[in-house]
């Protein structure tokens, strides 16, 4: 069987396999059946998109607005698609752009949250606070300039003395302020294991920042 | 999630900062390939470097993660929801997406009878409202008729004494007709118009003289043409005094 040639599409299998959902896109390029070819595409691509919105979307009826729009973004495209990508990489972009646009119109635009993690690790309790070191962010004096140089430098080096897995959960955890659930999805481990890389890096620049910083605290 | 600022976070923010900032994005077949582990060690620890500076990237590898997982076989319930999702689809595959209806706006297709009940009456009331006021119009304009003074009204005189089922026939045409039954003197009669043929009663009812001896009654404008007979009784179901025929034809004679 030659690509392209219209066969009977298993639409009724959600477990078609990348043969048929390839040879589905042809024919809805070429308008053949283009309906049955498309809802052989839905039907495979419709679990990926509801996980994907399951963890964001709280709504279920705003899910099945997504999920609505952006099939037929899909539907709007799919004749333009040439095949230089994977197919689910181009139905993630556009169901990614699809969900960015919703997100960045809700209340709190990309900075909203819909989801409340009970993830997060409690404080770590500190051996000890010192409350009377000035803000190197504010320092204007050249004292103060010294100190911030002579902070910053021991961040770094401390940092860098870090294992590249728990230097990027603290990265992700303060400079993109992200839930230990999400880092722990893109960086493929647990979310205990974050907790725990969190923990162990916060212990170690503890040991080696709290006489320059006094308090290790995120 | 910290969100209070602190000397420590504020280095470290500041430390970040001062690293490049990433200008080759990596495609969605890259986050995928990532979640799925077919990408080599340098390669993966080079992708989760991106992320940190990147936050549409760290979203778009935390999308691609639902994306890379297998799909599992869907329950009942998920190829229930899923079919219904695809007859909302389908019907506007084609259309712009602006003119996309959405779900949470609404049920489409019928709705429930519950919700189209109130829908109903409404129409109903309406109906019934608009029907009610025709007739309530036409109702005015036939009592306006009534009321109106009529002039030149046609007499049919009847003149007494007429007995027989064979006595002479009188005909007249439709329109307003009086019809005049001269010099009686009981107090009261009663009058049956009957159907000649059939013998069924059309109307009936008592007649008194006026001072002139006169009996009349008002034969409506649209009284039905046929052929009647006039039965004037002493009293209801009482012997009957007088007999007139009377043809009633279709042309108006005024």
């Amino acid at each position: 069987m030659t690509v392209g040639e219209q066969t009977p599409s298993p639409v009724d299998s959600p477990r078609a396999g990348p043969e048929d959902v390839l040879r589905a896109v042809r024919d809805f390029q070429r308008g053949i059946d283009r309906e049955k070819s498309f809802e052989l595409l839905f039907r495979r691509f419709r679990p990926r998109i509801e996980r994907f919105l399951a963890s964001r979307v709280f709504s279920h009826e705003e899910r099945l607005d997504l999920t609505q729009a952006i099939f037929l973004r899909i539907y709007q495209g799919l004749e333009g698609y040439r095949g230089e990508g994977s197919l689910e990489g181009w139905v993630l972009q556009i169901a990614f752009n699809v969900y960015r646009k919703w997100r960045d119109r809700q209340p709190g635009g990309r900075n909203a949250s819909p989801e409340v993690s009970f993830d997060d690790p409690p404080d770590a309790p500190e051996p000890s606070v010192m409350e009377s070191f000035p803000s190197p962010s504010t320092a204007a004096s050249p004292f103060d300039q010294a100190v911030r140089q002579e902070r910053l430098e021991a961040l770094r080096q401390a940092i860098g003395e870090l294992a590249p897995k728990q230097r990027r959960c603290v990265e992700l955890y303060v400079y993109q302020e992200r839930r230990v659930q999400e880092i722990a999805t893109v960086l493929r481990i647990s979310p205990e294991t974050v907790k725990a890389h969190l923990f162990q890096a916060r212990q170690r620049l503890w040991d080696k920042l709290h006489p320059l910083f006094g308090t290790i605290d995120f | 999630m910290a969100e209070r600022s602190s000397d420590f976070r504020d280095t470290l923010l500041e430390l970040i900062e001062e690293s490049p900032e990433p200008m080759n994005h990596p495609s969605p077949d890259q986050w995928i390939a990532y979640h799925r582990g077919e990408l080599a060690e340098g390669e993966e620890a080079r992708l989760q470097e991106h992320l940190v500076r990147c936050r549409d990237c760290f979203d778009l590898a935390e999308a691609a993660a639902a994306f890379a997982a297998s799909n599992e076989k869907p329950d009942a319930s998920q190829e229930v929801e899923s079919a219904a999702l695809w007859r909302l689809l389908s019907p506007q595959l084609g259309s712009s997406v602006g003119n996309v209806r959405s779900i949470s706006a609404g049920r489409r297709g019928r709705p429930l009878w519950t919700f189209r009940l109130p829908t109903y009456l409404a129409a109903s009331f309406f109906v019934a409202l608009v029907g009610l006021t025709v007739w309530n119009l036409q109702q005015r304009s036939v009592i306006a008729a009534l009321h109106a003074p009529q002039p030149n009204v046609a007499f049919v005189d009847l003149p007494s004494g007429e007995r027989a089922a064979g006595g002479r026939e009188q005909t007249v045409p439709a329109g307003t007709r009086m019809l005049v039954f001269s010099d009686k003197d009981l107090p009261a009669y009663w009058l049956a118009i009957r159907e000649a043929a059939t013998g069924k009663e059309v109307w009936s009812g008592e007649l008194r003289p006026n001072r002139d001896s006169v009996l009349t009654l008002l034969l409506p404008e649209k009284f039905r043409p046929g052929r009647y007979r006039l039965e004037l009784s002493d009293a209801r179901g009482g012997k009957v005094l007088e007999m007139h025929l009377l043809r009633v034809t279709e042309g108006r004679g005024d």
